[in-house]
């Protein structure tokens, strides 16, 4: 290669990861800025309603898209939000309950999926969704890095964390989808007759699932339930575990072994696997996993009729 | 080793650094390119390495033998030799099954119940695109067109070359063999065009395509359970979702091997932008186009033996360019579909009495995607009954509500999908092919267009999918 190529190569190699860089860096903090405005959708604005209010909440849940579509906070208490997020697992939830504040007392409710909690494959990918927070929270940061879910492209690429999100952020700094201080975080499904069709047709042709002999509760939950018991029993927090109910469960050892688990680890346990099943009318559910709306009104009652069982019991 | 791989990320760079370190010796510039081009085929399964090297040497002898033959009988012998090996791997590893499948199904409806003939083979990646191009080099020498190298080394780079190796551009030993056997010297607008295609082609195939794969692997999923306003959006997805993945592999291939100083064939040029079926097939993967055209419908006599004899070549062709694809049944209707359009359009071209239509070839353009669109149901549904369930509600269409789903995840699809055609709008309107796009740009002007694609790739690129044509 010639004198003049190779310059030419250096010069533009160099050129590019420079501008890069800098526009990368640009994106980054515009985005970032806007982000901190934004209090609505899911992708970062309900975070930053949770991070904003959570000194003043009394209840919160905390789960997946069945936390976040079952339990309506609001009829519980009106210090309240739901944080339940779709698609995550306990190490979301565990990393947002360590960013509580210390000592304010509070009742701290978190779905967990006996699926879920026996399924080795797991390794804690969900933290990766609170990327956002990676150069602004040492906590999230660091559980990032415990469950390497940083990637090295990330250090460099600083845009990357708003993968995805950046135009669910923008849309809602423009256009919010609503007025985020009469927001609990509840999202209720309202089926519509097509969805109402499909679930349908999915159980017409539902094939029973082949459920697995070998269950062990995978090490992340492990640890991650640990942490948890501690960091509440520490932090005056009152932990309560649930399972959301299912239209049809074919493997039940879970549910016996994860209750086994927790009644020994000294855990309040409610398994609501089997709710609905003295009357598992369709209207009250979305899909096999989750609740319509209706059901999620009932559901809710439940939840509050047990919470207020155990305030009275706690009564001095 | 996926192009779209962090493995890829630094294999590249080094391979690249090396090359040009040794721009002054040619053998050895060879020899890292034979190497480099194992280690990315073996990343995937080293085992399967053998049948390369195998097809190889076969074609390595065949073509010499053919130019050194003597007589018609030896030429044919050798001919055949190549012939039989190439198609025999194709033929065990890729249809023995389906076509055990077939004959089993077939008897078993006289009421016989065989043995079940299947057996558990892997498909080697590439296997259908690799033997193509050894095809066409015994086959182009046979016919005279071509002359053999002696160079063992040339000639197994030629067939392993790493861009292309997994998934086309099928280059031609015409075209690739003298640019592997000279010097190359390294060219800045051909460097600044590779980068740009490269960059493209990766925005193309993990923003795009992989964008739109979650919501068409969804509906595609179970077609019976969606409705015909769903299934039609998600065909028309599918339409952009296999065009941006396999055109981005293209234009990350084509990139790749100009850096490195080798010129591909175009593979795509917005093959969207047809006024018939006749001219998406110019535009649409070229290489295979070309080379159905050149070795089957021209040795099937291609047009010079009467009209009947056309109609007939376009549809065996057509129906064996199908099947190339994958050995099911879908494939095959899907080849059909286009065989039987191509007849129709070569009818009504060929008879005086439609040139009045001529006056309406704006309408080509949306009859001819609309004619794409309904093949491609065949091409992407997993079951031939799938595939019927979905044209069923396309065709007897029932207006409903569409599916959703992950409304944040549909929203990026058609941000994407928007500026993906957008571009190749701004490329037809202008008449620029990508291959020419970086030309006589600054390098300021490259640098601030690479940035932009790698910061949009970083906000919006979706989970890895392997690309739909390693299937194949």
């Amino acid at each position: 290669m010639s004198k003049s190529s190779l310059s030419y190569l250096i010069q533009i190699t160099l050129l590019i990861i420079t501008m890069t860089f800098v526009l990368d860096k640009v994106i980054y903090l515009s985005i970032n800025k806007i982000s901190k405005q934004v209090y609505t959708g899911q992708t970062g604005g309900k975070l930053n309603q949770y991070l904003k209010q959570n000194s003043d909440l009394n209840f919160i849940v905390f789960g997946s898209s069945r936390a976040n579509h079952h339990i309506d906070p609001e009829k519980i208490d009106s210090k309240s939000f739901n944080m339940g997020m779709d698609g995550t697992k306990i190490v979301y939830s565990n990393t947002l309950i360590k960013l509580l504040p210390k000592n304010k007392k509070q009742t701290v409710l978190l779905h967990i999926s006996p699926k879920n909690s026996f399924n080795s494959e797991y390794h804690g990918e969900d933290i990766s969704k609170l990327s956002t927070l990676y150069h602004q929270n040492d906590i999230v940061r660091n559980e990032i890095k415990n469950f390497k879910q940083n990637k090295l492209i990330q250090d460099f690429f600083w845009c990357q964390i708003y993968n995805n999100s950046a135009l669910g952020i923008i849309k809602n700094y423009f256009m919010p989808k609503y007025d985020y201080k009469t927001y609990f975080g509840f999202d209720p499904l309202i089926v519509s007759k097509e969805q109402n069709k499909i679930f349908s047709l999915v159980l017409e042709k539902w094939k029973p699932q082949n459920c697995s002999t070998n269950i062990e509760l995978n090490p992340v939950y492990k640890s991650s339930l640990s942490d948890l018991k501690e960091f509440c029993k520490d932090n005056n927090k009152t932990l309560i575990l649930y399972t959301s109910p299912i239209y049809r469960d074919d493997c039940k050892e879970d549910d016996i072994k994860l209750t086994e688990i927790l009644k020994k680890e000294g855990f309040i346990y409610w398994n609501y696997s089997d709710f609905f099943k003295s009357d598992n009318s369709l209207e009250n559910w979305k899909d096999n996993t989750h609740l319509s709306n209706i059901g999620a009104d009932l559901f809710t009652q439940e939840i509050k009729n047990r919470i207020n069982q155990i305030n009275e019991t706690a009564m001095p | 080793m996926l192009f779209n791989s962090i493995e890829f990320l630094i294999f590249f760079p080094i391979v690249f650094i090396l090359y040009w370190f040794l721009s002054d010796r040619l053998t050895l510039q060879n020899l890292l390119l034979l190497g480099a081009s194992y280690i990315f085929y073996a990343w995937w399964d080293w085992r399967f390495l053998s049948l390369i090297i195998i097809s190889s040497v076969i074609d390595y002898v065949a073509g010499l033998s053919i130019y050194k033959a003597k007589t018609d009988k030896q030429r044919k012998f050798w001919l055949m030799v190549s012939l039989v090996a190439n198609l025999g791997f194709l033929s065990i590893f890729k249809y023995y099954n389906f076509f055990a499948e077939s004959f089993t199904q077939a008897v078993s409806s006289f009421g016989w119940q065989p043995n079940d003939l299947t057996l558990s083979i892997i498909l080697p990646v590439g296997i259908s695109f690799y033997t193509f191009q050894t095809l066409s080099y015994t086959i182009d020498i046979y016919r005279k067109s071509f002359k053999p190298t002696t160079s063992i080394l040339s000639f197994f780079t030629y067939i392993a070359f790493f861009p292309q190796l997994v998934a086309g551009p099928i280059e031609r030993a015409s075209n690739l063999l003298p640019q592997i056997e000279k010097k190359r010297t390294f060219n800045k607008d051909w460097f600044n065009e590779g980068i740009l295609q490269i960059l493209v082609g990766l925005f193309r195939k993990i923003v795009i395509a992989d964008t739109l794969a979650i919501y068409v692997d969804t509906i595609y999923g179970d077609t019976s359970l969606y409705n015909s306003s769903t299934i039609l959006f998600a065909t028309f997805f599918y339409a952009f979702q296999i065009y941006f993945d396999f055109a981005g592999y293209s234009d990350i291939a084509i990139g790749t091997a100009k850096v490195m100083g080798f010129k591909f064939h175009q593979n795509f040029n917005l093959p969207y932008f047809s006024k018939s079926l006749t001219e998406f097939w110019r535009k649409w993967h070229i290489s295979l186009s070309f080379w159905l055209r050149d070795y089957l419908y021209i040795s099937l006599g291609g047009n010079r033996k009467g009209i009947k004899i056309t109609y007939r070549n376009l549809m065996i062709t057509m129906l064996l360019g199908g099947l190339w694809h994958g050995s099911s049944w879908n494939f095959m209707i899907w080849g059909g579909i286009h065989g039987l359009v191509l007849s129709i359009e070569k009818y009504i071209k060929s008879n005086p009495r439609f040139n009045f239509l001529n006056k309406f070839d704006y309408l080509g353009y949306p009859i001819t995607f609309l004619i794409v669109l309904i093949a491609w149901i065949f091409f992407r549904a997993p079951t031939f009954g799938s595939a019927t369930i979905a044209l069923r509600k396309i065709l007897f269409f029932k207006p409903g509500s569409l599916f959703i789903g992950d409304i944040n995840s549909l929203t990026t699809s058609i941000f994407v999908l928007f500026l993906g055609v957008l571009f190749d709008y701004y490329l037809f309107k202008k008449n620029i092919q990508l291959e020419k796009f970086g030309t006589h740009f600054s390098k300021i002007k490259i640098a601030v267009i690479c940035s932009i694609l790698i910061i949009l790739i970083n906000l919006f690129y979706s989970s890895s999918n392997n690309f739909i044509y390693f299937q194949f």
